[in-house]
């Protein structure tokens, strides 16, 4: 078969097997060409010969292809370079990529024995040298079959990149990948955007006459799902700054960011391409609909600001209606796309899913600084809680649990996502800890040394301030706790305590960052479990607020109620007197 | 069917392997038999249908 032929089957075969790093799917389709490397010989003869093409083909051609490297032991050579080159990790996964790069290598050797004989002679395969094995039936180069494998992987290859935003092209490096991609899922983008904005997709336009609906509560377009999910109301580069690669970054999410601009006359329209700069500009409010249908401005943005990111996690209705107060220029981004995107596992994805979840977690931290400034009746007196100490450093911590949590772990909904051997990973990256009931697990101003999941019981999340502590949150089994002091490299905000005896997996912190910095696909679901974790958290805290909000309104309007009663009693009393 | 389908490529990846290195030693040394034939090309149409639908079915 042709070699454009073997290197696509040997990344499809790498991406069909979960190599789960763009090094590593490099590495095994590259090591499927790798038998054909002795063209280079065949080349360096056409040189020797002066591009006599005759001489170099009797005398170099055929005594040297398919005699050197379609055998075994040029498999095993691949699979041990392999073996060197593989990813970063354990034994155990550089063991996995050789073994995946060898039988791409062997695939190769099977793929030749049906598809490739020249005419005029047949193939020699060899099995531990390269010697007299024929074939006379084989399909030749220009045969039929060979033609027709070769379209329907070319074509795959645009079904590929549309359907997962990833493409063969990744055998040539990130940026090839992320433009081809980018061409494909471009013109999808483009001709979707056309259906939406004259309205045959039954999905909304993104404005009124005079005040434009960028995102509407409750709304959903004929898909199911919000018709934009995340705006930047500015140009995406404060997510391409920073260590590594600015133009595989730029790639990354240029190829899939679209232009959006939001006019006044009931104009939409989406461009795309690679990082169009604008002038920052625009002004978008925030409004929820209060318990009682009154309608509440809760933000205002400005350029630069962000929002809708929460429907790139979770697909779901919109919780508030954002509507442009002015024209406003900025860029989005679907959920698609960003799935697509940090699928990719490269430098630029990973850094910019990190950057989703410091987002979430700011906007988590601002509504529980808003939470927290406001009373509430749950306020109880504060216990003596110790701060700046770490509550757990001198308790023993166990590889294995006290009862078979290893059939136990797949049940938690942190591990939904999860395969059995990636929650092996993360298990085995961690050691459990009994705590009984009351102990504190970290504390306030302690260090972030671990981040711990709830496999059995359930921890109490409690704020203290100025001799008060209020019970933020319960997090049962399957929770995540303590995860951002580790991830920013702080101390905790908050004291955890044992709301009962329960069973901790605790993950130490540079285990934690590792795994969720990383390019495997353990990582990917690391980070999307931490940013549902941060919805989860966001969406408590949303509840708490409109339930204190409205508390707040029906106290002030007893309060009123009261005073026109006392007025009402006053005048009474007057008249009688 | 993504377990089907991933369990066929293993095979037909493993049937593969066999046929180009094994074959010859294990069944016979002849490679113009019928029966070689015909295993090599169905092994090599199961390859690309498995392929395709592993990839079809990932999430």
């Amino acid at each position: 078969m042709q070699g454009p032929t073997h290197l696509m089957v040997s990344w499809y075969f790498a991406e069909a097997t979960h190599a789960s790093a763009a090094r590593d799917r490099r590495i095994v389709a590259w090591a499927g060409l790798m038998p054909d490397v002795d063209v280079l010989a065949y080349l360096a003869a056409l040189v020797y010969y002066r591009f006599d093409k005759e001489l170099a083909f009797e005398n170099v051609w055929k005594e040297v292809h398919h005699r050197y490297t379609h055998n075994l032991s040029f498999v095993a050579v691949v699979g041990i370079v392999a073996y060197f080159l593989a990813s970063a990790g354990d034994a155990r996964h550089k063991v996995r990529i050789a073994g995946l790069a060898m039988l791409a290598c062997a695939l190769h050797n099977f793929l030749d024995v049906v598809g490739r004989a020249p005419r005029g002679r047949s193939t020699r395969f060899g099995r531990f040298h390269g010697t007299g094995w024929h074939a006379t039936w084989s399909w030749t180069i220009g045969d039929w079959q060979n033609i027709v494998i070769f379209v329907l992987l070319a074509a795959g290859m645009f079904a590929y990149a549309k359907a997962r935003g990833r493409s063969p092209m990744e055998c040539f490096g990130d940026r090839a990948d992320a433009w081809f991609c980018g061409i494909v899922r471009g013109q999808a983008r483009a001709r979707d955007s056309n259906r939406a904005c004259d309205g045959s997709s039954g999905g909304r336009c993104f404005s009124e006459s005079s005040r434009s609906s960028l995102l509407s509560a409750s709304t959903r377009s004929s898909n199911g799902r919000a018709a934009v999910h995340w705006v930047v109301a500015s140009t995406p580069d404060s997510f391409l700054q920073g260590p590594g690669r600015a133009g595989a970054r730029a790639a990354a999410l240029g190829g899939h960011a679209g232009f959006i601009h939001v006019g006044r006359h009931a104009r939409a329209s989406r461009r795309t391409g690679p990082r169009r700069l604008c002038d920052p500009r625009g002004l978008v409010e925030a409004e929820v609909t209060q318990p009682g249908g009154e309608k509440l401005v809760v933000a205002r943005l400005a350029a630069g600001s962000v929002f809708g990111e929460m429907a790139l996690i979770d697909l779901g209705t919109c919780t508030a209606t954002v509507r442009a107060t002015a024209s406003v220029d900025g860029w989005f981004i679907s959920n698609e796309d960003f799935r697509a995107i940090v699928s990719q596992r490269s430098a630029a994805a990973v850094r910019l899913q990190h950057a989703v979840t410091v987002m979430l977690a700011g906007k988590v931290a601002a509504l529980n600084a808003q939470l927290l400034d406001c009373a509430a009746p749950e306020d109880r007196s504060g216990r003596k809680l110790a701060t700046g100490i770490d509550p757990l450093a001198g308790v023993p911590r166990s590889r294995r649990a006290s009862f078979d949590a290893a059939a136990f772990l797949p049940r938690l909904p942190f591990f939904e996502h999860f395969s059995a051997d990636e929650i092996d990973e993360i298990a085995s990256s961690g050691a459990y800890v009994e705590v009984p009931r009351g102990q504190a697990i970290f504390a306030v101003d302690g260090p972030g040394s671990s981040a711990f999941i709830v496999v059995r019981g359930a921890a109490e999340i409690v704020h203290a301030k100025a001799g008060c502590e209020r019970r933020m949150a319960v997090m049962g089994p399957g929770q995540l706790i303590g995860y951002l002091a580790v991830l920013h490299e702080r101390a905790h905000g908050a004291h955890a305590l044992a709301r009962e005896s329960s069973l901790l997996l605790d993950i130490p912190a540079r285990a934690f960052r590792e795994i969720y910095l990383g390019d495997r696909a353990v990582s990917t679901r690391l980070r999307a479990a931490v940013q549902k974790s941060l919805l989860a958290s966001m969406a408590r805290t949303n509840r708490a607020l409109t339930r204190l909000l409205s508390q707040a309104r029906l106290d002030a309007a007893t309060m009123e109620g009261k005073t026109l009663e006392a007025a009402y009693h006053g005048q009474l009393t007057a008249a009688a007197d | 069917v993504s377990r089907l389908a991933r369990a066929a490529l293993w095979a037909s990846s493993a049937s593969g392997v066999f046929l180009a290195f094994a074959w010859p030693f294990v069944v016979s040394a002849d490679p113009e038999s019928a029966a070689f034939h015909a295993a090599a090309v169905a092994t090599v149409i199961v390859f690309f249908a498995s392929l395709a639908a592993t990839l079809a079915a990932r999430r």
